[in-house]
């Protein structure tokens, strides 16, 4: 305890503080994001020390996962893909005059959700952490194959497209010298190629550059912000369903944790748990129901903690923004995994405090500035596009110094555009090039030992961990391709009669 | 009345393509290597990730025939897919001419963002500093490049108040050049 207390010291408040409001601002303008912003980030921190640069990405993306609510319910556009279900309820509420009181709800839950993951991360992160030094080559491979079929699964209709963007993540992360012989692969002669594909100006792309182009492509889009009226609204009030919301907190946890799936998918299921239990809603779920807001936001927040258990411990990133946060401990050096918080405790106790400092800063801003700000968050986007084009040249040059890089974040850029264009997700594709590699090396390493074992088959599959890795992503796999899912649909239905 | 292929079909055969385009790099390159062991090969990761792409793909073009026969199938009003679709044909193409006028725009975008690109690559400007007592700044480079380019940029998207073209861009890279270079050391283009 004294020694996370240890790290806080003006500069790493000033930065939490920072990040914060700058999270305010990115998540609540809609066609900017919290992954955009930190994928800036990355490029700015690199040469800061590494507690600065995590206090500043933990303010973003605390208070940005929040803070897409407030454009969600002024102006119906979720800020972040994790508002999507607090459109539902809070726009209904919006358009009744209650503007004030779903921000209200929306700050309480979110403030009590980030609060409850990340206590779920302060408490969970050694035991998994001891469980994680259990693991063979075969079971990183195989938790890394899982996380993405899962993904894959979570983030489209279509899962053979949802697989395809792993593909291309893979392909990607394969470009350069392999990490094990040092041979080059799929570089074409290209000298720039040989370090590989840094992952600053492909986040940049597919985040920020794509974005600017869908912006581009929907420009007559037109958006309305409802006014805001101040009311009086009790705290009690507010309060009457934090029984609720410790549960859909820990649906958020649970869901965050999962490698693949994240905020989006937690507040669907949340969501729909809380239209499950509260049977006689004062207003019906979907008019402006107060448990729907509270139901999506507590449970999205809850996924930040719960997202990175596995990045802390297992070095497998539980969205997309902690694959972003991955890539700034590489940068400073640090390498996520079972010896991590052994190793690197106050790298650990920096984010746990980073994102508790950032969970007051949300409540603060939450009921101060979020109710002021809707003038902002309707800047013409004519004006805003061009600036965030110019963020995104920045970002992409200052990782390396070379333009080259800015080339390749254009390249992206546009990749990542024509992908939502026919619905390709980009979140799998991430995910794999941020876990391509590490994959790549596990699997030849187990295939390698395996091969001088005398059961190479049983060296590769028999350890107990590996079995369940090994039925599960078989389970999530069978599970989503339409051929085999009747089966699948048939066994777990004779599963549950018996 | 000829039958539209269905986009699936399409990029299933452009992932296909690339599905076994992998495959052939990694054999071709495995057999150029000089270590043969497949466990150590720095291909076999790269070809198994073409054999799972082009798999996909066949999956891909799959869905795709399917969606053809359905479309092809009866309607619920015992009409043909093909009539109901004649039908439709008429918002489609209304549909289709609004994406086209759409992605032209991207196209420009592209276009202004290209020409961005090869500015900083291309034009040299010495660095001036200017000192305002003990503040010094210095621009580039960036910093010319970016003012053109965001006026550009803004006037494409729309503005059109000459004081909002003038005073944004020179303003916002003031900003970024201030924030950036100097007080973050970042190294700008």
């Amino acid at each position: 305890m004294l020694e996370m207390l240890s790290i806080i010291d003006g500069r790493f408040m000033a930065m939490v503080l920072l990040g914060s409001v700058a999270g305010l601002f990115v998540g609540a303008i809609p066609g900017l994001s919290v992954s955009m912003a930190t994928a800036l980030l990355v490029s700015i921190t690199y040469t800061w020390e590494h507690s600065d640069a995590l206090a500043m990405i933990m303010g973003v993306y605390v208070v940005g996962v929040f803070s897409g609510a407030v454009s969600a319910i002024l102006i119906n556009i979720p800020g972040a893909p994790s508002s999507v279900v607090t459109t539902l309820d809070g726009y209904p509420m919006s358009k009744k005059g209650q503007s004030y009181k779903a921000l209200y709800t929306a700050t309480i839950y979110s403030f009590t959700g980030s609060l409850f993951g990340l206590v779920a991360l302060g408490l969970l992160a050694t035991p998994v952490s001891r469980l994680a030094l259990k693991f063979t080559k075969m079971d990183y491979f195989l938790l890394a194959l899982f996380g993405l079929a899962t993904v894959g699964s979570v983030s489209t209709k279509n899962y053979a497209k949802g697989l395809i963007s792993v593909m291309i993540g893979l392909i990607i992360s394969m470009i350069g010298l392999d990490p094990l012989m040092g041979t080059k692969r799929l570089t074409f002669g290209l000298q720039n190629l040989t370090g590989g594909i840094s992952t600053v100006p492909a986040l940049v792309g597919f985040f920020g550059f794509a974005e600017v182009l869908s912006v581009v492509y929907n420009m007559k889009q037109e958006q309305n912000v409802l006014a805001m009226e101040k009311s009086k609204i009790s705290l009690e009030e507010v309060l009457k369903h934090w029984k609720l919301s410790l549960y859909t907190s820990t649906i958020g946890m649970l869901v965050g944790a999962l490698p693949g799936a994240g905020g989006p998918v937690a507040s669907f299921i949340a969501y729909n748990e809380a239209k499950r239990i509260v049977k006689d809603p004062e207003v019906p779920f979907g008019e402006g129901a107060v448990e729907g807001i509270m139901a999506s936001e507590s449970s999205n927040n809850a996924c930040i903690g719960g997202a990175l258990i596995p990045m802390l411990t297992l070095a497998v990133p539980g969205d997309a923004v902690t694959a972003i946060i991955l890539s700034v401990f590489y940068v400073h050096g640090l390498q996520p995994g079972p010896l991590f918080i052994r190793q690197n405790p106050e790298a650990f106790h920096a984010i746990l405090v980073a994102g508790i400092i950032a969970c007051f800063a949300l409540l603060i801003l939450g009921l101060l500035v979020a109710p002021r700000i809707c003038r902002i968050i309707t800047i013409p986007k004519n004006i805003m596009i061009p600036v965030v084009t110019s963020l995104c040249v920045i970002g992409s040059f200052a990782c390396n110094n070379r333009l080259f890089d800015v080339g390749l974040m254009f390249f992206f850029g546009l990749m990542g555009f024509l992908m939502r264009r026919f619905d390709y997700p980009v979140a799998p594709l991430i995910l794999a090039m941020v876990l391509g590699k590490m994959m790549d090396s596990n699997f030849r390493q187990a295939v390698s030992l395996a091969s001088s074992a005398e059961n190479p088959f049983m060296a590769m599959f028999g350890h107990p961990i590996t079995i369940i890795l090994t039925i599960c992503t078989l389970g999530v796999l069978l599970g989503n391709i339409p051929w085999t899912k009747k089966y699948m649909d048939k066994l777990t239905g004779m599963v549950k009669r018996k | 009345m000829k039958n539209k292929i269905h986009s699936l079909i399409i990029e299933g055969i452009l992932f296909c393509g690339s599905g076994i385009a992998l495959l052939s790099y990694s054999l071709v390159s495995y057999g150029k290597a000089f270590n043969k062991d497949w466990g150590q090969s720095p291909y076999l990761f790269l070809m198994l990730v073409g054999l799972a792409l082009i798999g996909l793909s066949i999956w891909l073009m799959g869905e795709g025939v399917l969606e053809m026969k359905r479309a092809d199938g009866p309607c619920a009003d015992g009409k043909s897919g093909r009539t109901g679709a004649k039908q439709t044909a008429a918002g489609d193409y209304a549909a289709k001419k609004q994406s086209a006028e759409k992605i032209r725009w991207v196209v420009i975008a592209l276009i202004l963002c290209g020409i961005y690109y090869m500015a900083l690559a291309w034009l040299k400007i010495p660095y001036i500093t200017i000192g305002i007592f003990t503040f010094l700044y210095t621009f580039s480079t960036f910093e010319v490049v970016t003012v053109v380019f965001l006026a550009a940029m803004m006037a494409f998207m729309g503005v059109r108040k000459p004081t909002v073209l003038v005073f944004v861009p020179l303003g916002t890279t003031l900003f970024l050049s201030i924030a950036f270079r100097t007080m973050l050391h970042v190294l700008l283009p």
